[in-house]
């Protein structure tokens, strides 16, 4: 098979792959992030695209909004606080206060999935995988010329995607309990 | 011989070559060149950034006493917020900005912003915006906050409009389905944008120290 084809089918696959992932909700992962003294923000890992939760150790620190976050960076006295918190802005995390040491915390997140090569699997399997390559087929097929199929195959995935996105996972967040939190209660 | 391990072209070349496999070639007979499909595809990833407003950034404006107005940075595409110390400024027309002199209001016009009330001394003004989006080649990567899940809007875009200027009934059918397409993404995109922004339930210590602002 000449390479330019397999070329063509990694790059709808993977473009299939980013689309059945992020519409679904299919993966979440964790990742840390470690402060450096005197700086507030930092470039979110590129698969994050939608942050779930961030911890200090086994305590979930609290999050910001937008709209508060703005006021607080506006606000002179702002580093005078002593209670951590993030906000995402623009791609980036930030804190508040700005921190003032090392720190490490581990993000939860929805993401991405990693680009695919030609000898990587798929991150996702079953019914996620099928409507990769249903998605997969509905490019190719448009590109092929066949509107009418493409049509057909991409109404089959839009329906799967909304199936999938409000399908119950078996473990939905990997996170330690927040301080205070007893299960038993 | 172990094999070649394949790995993904960048977004733009990788539709160059999805659109001259399709539309843009034999459909148009190649009458598109290179840098008309990476025209077309920067054009869909402007629209589409504009009207889903996801690219956000933040910066600072340095405020000067007894100066009234500032220049907004180049890459502002739509002022969303100005915060000016802990208080989030509400805009007000231009026209009626002059008669304003209660405070805590903003006006904006030709890239620029002001303040109904002239600052007496230095601080700062913090403005939320939405970002113009960097003119797409055939080697760039568009901004991560356009995640690559969103990359097949550049086909349909692209795809309708090549379809129209071809022109001929045949295809009518066809553009209108990539432009349905391309409209349908966008809305999605949109939805997300609201969502991602939305107000979080969760309670703010810190927002306390500040008397609940925002």
């Amino acid at each position: 098979m000449p390479e330019s084809v397999n070329q063509d089918a990694l790059d709808y696959s993977n473009e299939a792959h980013m689309r059945v992932c992020v519409r679904t909700d299919a993966l979440e992962k964790q990742t840390t992030l470690t402060t450096s003294p005197g700086v507030q923000e930092y470039a979110l890992p590129s698969d994050v695209y939608d942050l779930l939760e961030v911890a200090d150790g086994a305590t979930l620190i609290g999050a910001l909004t937008t709209q508060q976050a703005l006021a607080l960076l506006s606000y002179p006295d702002v580093a005078s606080q002593d209670a951590a918190q993030h906000y995402v802005i623009g791609g980036n995390i930030g804190f508040i206060p700005t921190p003032t040491d090392a720190t490490t915390f581990t993000l939860y997140y929805r993401a991405r999935p990693a680009p695919l090569a030609s000898d990587s699997p798929f991150e996702v399997s079953g019914d996620y995988e099928t409507l990769v390559e249903h998605q997969t087929l509905a490019y190719t097929l448009d590109d092929d010329g066949q509107v009418e199929l493409a049509l057909a195959e991409q109404g089959f995935c839009d329906a799967e995607y909304v199936m999938l996105q409000n399908r119950p996972r078996r473990a939905q967040r990997l996170r330690p309990p927040a301080a205070g939190f007893d299960p038993a209660i | 011989m172990s094999p070649v391990t394949l790995t993904p072209r960048p977004p733009v070349e990788f539709h160059v070559a999805r659109l001259r496999q399709s539309v843009a070639g034999p459909v148009a007979d190649s009458k598109f060149s290179d840098d008309d499909l990476v025209s077309f595809i920067g054009e869909a990833y402007r629209s589409a950034c504009e009207r889903s407003t996801i690219l956000r950034a933040k910066a600072t404006i340095t405020l000067v006493a007894s100066q009234q107005e500032y220049p907004l940075p180049d890459d502002v595409n739509r002022l969303l917020e100005v915060y000016l110390c802990g208080q989030r400024l509400t805009p007000v027309p231009l026209r009626i900005a002059s008669r304003d002199d209660a405070g805590g209001h903003f006006y904006e016009y030709d890239d620029t912003v002001g303040l109904s009330q002239i600052p007496t001394s230095g601080g700062s003004l913090l403005i939320y915006y939405v970002q113009t989006p960097a003119v797409l080649l055939m080697e760039s990567t568009p901004d991560p906050q356009f995640g690559p899940e969103w990359y097949y809007l550049f086909h349909h875009y692209a795809a309708h409009k090549c379809l129209l200027l071809v022109g001929g009934a045949g295809y009518v059918k066809k553009a209108q389905w990539h432009r349905l397409q391309f409209e349908a993404g966008c809305r999605l995109l949109r939805r997300q944008v609201i969502q991602d922004s939305s107000f979080s339930p969760r309670m703010v210590s810190a927002m306390e120290v500040i008397g609940g602002a925002g």
